[in-house]
């Protein structure tokens, strides 16, 4: 799936951590592109690997993880071959991070505005202090805020303040491609959906990639050009999210997850929730990761594991679709 | 086919080790550190040594204090450490003076550690007056300067029996270590868990017992550790210093006596030695122990120590069935 012109391109990647259980295969022979200027968003639930996908692009995994299969490069160049010093110059510069909470990327005992001299101070040692005093302005300007919060320290900002300002450190350098692991799952509903906008409207004026992760199907499909869904390390189903919403098939994972977003039908709110429980990834089950918890698993999901295909617009890692669209294709 | 047989690398890895047993009792730990290579070379060398200690009457071949050998012989087979410049015996110096180091080490860093959990601990937990009195006491102990109020005491006293010895020893070290485990009970009694525990209505001795003092288990033996290694290495000061009992035998009176016979100017290597190898090797053995501690208690350095990237990358590898390089 390596595609020249994409800005993030994660070959076959596995991960698998080292626990006390034994191997456990959090991310799975996924393999995913990003064009310039996309915004790709990975949904699924909690433990199926989005984090651990997110540090293994951002060569951030923890020391007993290992990306043991597979190539991941931003803008061509293998991450995973860079030595510590070109990594460190690297990232920050075209690959940065956005994480879950900005109170644990705030430095507390430092106020915020030292630590965006720092980025600078770093990467751009030749600019003098005026040029990035403007530069750090102007940057607080594209997320609404004031400079005067530069002063501040993280404890003295709100939760939304705080992510706005770790999504200006995260452009400060102009970089190619921001991942962002669930940076809106602290926030209220109402903060979320002005982060989802904001982020939205800077990427159009800036034109970078994002990797955008959440548990959230709203909210990935609100914001992403492209959605893959996640399950127990894998991508099942990856398609544009222009299409997503009404497409015609899903992976019945991904149908649970629709199926669980609360519905105003007639008689009220109905919510489904997938039956079943989160799959082990340290002994993971034989064949389909999904079989044990999916209505439409016959004999071949029990056998081996699917892989993705193209089916209509999207990609599917499941058999069931598979099979029916060889019997449509047959007659 | 790899999703079928991820099971097995689990032979790779090490299955037995640390994390399964439950690590929160002093039982669990022991079990553990007897997988760990610092804790085995520690505490060989450990036990080593108390047994020296213990068995001196048995193991020494000649007196300590006995003079009547040729003086500076260099190590051979009647004296195996050689002799001093007044003709004693180091090899039966070295074994005695194992045991009454080891003696005043163990014994001071009981009183210390007495001191220091019932000044520093205990009152910080409850807090209010009696702890902050506690705590001015503590701080006021600590701003003294050890080593002069023990020279101070020792020759006050005037009387170099080892009891006494252990009680200065004890009485000038303990304020340090209480300040640790004030600090460490104070962040402990406001964590999250604790909380919890409080709103589930469990006692305060329970808390204190189940939820607070696993946590500092590991702080508690590191802190007994330094304090034996603390106590040793001020009973040698003292003793270098003269102050001590220069009739008895010790490691510091064996340095101390080294020092002024000019075993250096005499190129009697043998006669220095012995005594300041003691103290560094016991000091390792403790040390190595408190590693070894640190990381069965620390799930993260435990993780970092037996589950290194490489190891997990070769696990991997095996249960593909590849070679790898
Ligand atoms: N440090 C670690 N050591 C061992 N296993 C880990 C470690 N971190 C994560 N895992 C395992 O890897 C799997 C994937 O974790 P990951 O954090 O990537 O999930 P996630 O999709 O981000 O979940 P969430 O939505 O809860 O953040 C989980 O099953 C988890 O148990
Ligand atoms: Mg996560």
């Amino acid at each position: 799936m390596s595609d020249d012109t994409a800005i993030l391109t994660v070959d076959h990647a596995t991960v698998v951590y080292g626990s006390e259980a034994g191997l456990a295969q959090a991310v799975n022979d996924v393999s995913l592109a990003v064009a310039p200027g996309h915004i790709l968003g990975v949904v699924g639930e909690s433990g199926c690997g989005k984090s651990t996908l997110a540090q293994a692009i951002m060569r951030l995994l923890s020391p007993n993880a290992a990306l043991v299969e597979g190539r991941i490069a931003v803008r061509g160049r293998d991450m995973y071959r860079m030595s510590e010093n070109e990594l460190r110059m690297f990232r920050w510069k075209h690959v940065s991070m956005v994480f879950q909470s900005a109170l644990v990327t705030l430095n507390p005992v430092i106020p915020v505005g030292k630590q965006f001299q720092e980025i600078f101070q770093i990467h751009e040692p030749t600019m003098s202090q005026v040029q990035v005093r403007k530069r750090i302005e102007e940057l607080l300007s594209l997320v609404r805020i004031h400079p005067q919060n530069l002063s501040n320290y993280a404890h003295e900002l709100s939760g939304g303040m705080r992510q706005r300002i770790a999504i200006a450190m995260a452009i400060a350098l102009d970089p190619v491609l921001v991942v962002m692991d669930e940076p809106t799952t602290a926030l209220d509903a109402v903060v979320q959906r002005e982060i989802l906008d904001e982020i939205r409207r800077i990427q159009e004026i800036k034109r970078f990639a994002v990797v955008f992760i959440s548990h959230d199907l709203r909210l990935v499909s609100y914001i992403s050009t492209e959605i893959a869904v996640m399950y127990a390390g894998k991508i099942v189903e990856v398609g544009s999210a222009h299409h997503f919403m009404a497409a015609a098939h899903h992976h019945p994972y991904t149908q649970g997850l629709l199926d669980s977003v609360p519905k105003l039908s007639g008689e009220g709110f109905t919510i489904r929730a997938i039956p079943g429980s989160p799959p082990d990834l340290v002994h993971p089950v034989r064949g389909c990761a999904f079989h044990p918890r999916c209505s439409a698993a016959y004999d071949a999901c029990l056998a081996a594991s699917p892989i993705l295909r193209s089916v209509g617009s999207s990609k599917f890692a499941c058999f069931d679709i598979e099979r029916r669209e060889n019997e449509k294709a047959h007659g | 086919m790899a999703e079928m047989t991820v099971n097995d690398t689990n032979k790779d890895l090490p299955n037995d080790s640390p994390h399964r047993a439950r690590t929160s009792s002093l039982f669990g730990w022991i079990k553990v550190m007897k997988k760990n290579r610092k804790a085995q070379v520690g505490f060989i060398i450990f036990v080593g040594f108390i047994l020296v200690g213990i068995l001196a009457p048995v193991i020494a071949r000649y007196s300590p204090t006995a003079t009547n050998f040729p003086p500076l012989e260099p190590p051979n087979a009647q004296h195996w450490f050689g002799t001093t410049g007044l003709g004693q015996d180091v090899y039966a110096q070295f074994v005695w003076g194992t045991r009454s180091s080891l003696i005043v080490g163990f014994g001071a860093s009981a009183i210390s550690t007495l001191f220091a959990v019932v000044i520093g601990m205990y009152p910080a937990y409850w807090g209010g007056y009696l702890d902050r009195v506690m705590a001015t006491f503590t701080n006021v102990f600590i701003v003294i300067p050890g080593l002069p109020l023990m020279i101070v005491a020792a020759a006050y006293v005037h009387d170099s029996s080892t009891l006494t010895m252990m009680v200065i020893i004890g009485l000038t070290g303990w304020a340090g270590r209480a300040r640790v485990l004030r600090a460490q009970i104070l962040t402990l009694r406001n964590r999250e868990f604790v909380w919890a525990a409080r709103l589930t209505g469990a006692s305060d001795r329970r808390i204190l017992v189940h939820e607070i003092l696993p946590n500092m288990l590991s702080l508690f033996m590191a802190s007994l550790m330094y304090g034996i290694l603390g106590a040793i290495l001020a009973e040698a000061g003292l003793e270098f210093l003269g102050l001590g009992n220069l009739t008895g035998v010790s490691w510091g009176s064996m340095l101390y006596w080294a020092n002024n016979g000019g075993a250096l100017l005499n190129g009697a290597w043998w006669w220095l030695l012995p005594g300041g190898l003691g103290i560094a090797m016991f000091g390792t053995s403790l040390a190595l122990m408190n590693f070894a501690l640190d990381e069965v208690t620390n799930p993260r350095l435990r993780q970092m120590s037996t589950l290194s990237r490489d190891r997990i990358v070769r696990a991997w590898h095996a249960l593909r069935g590849e070679s790898f390089q």
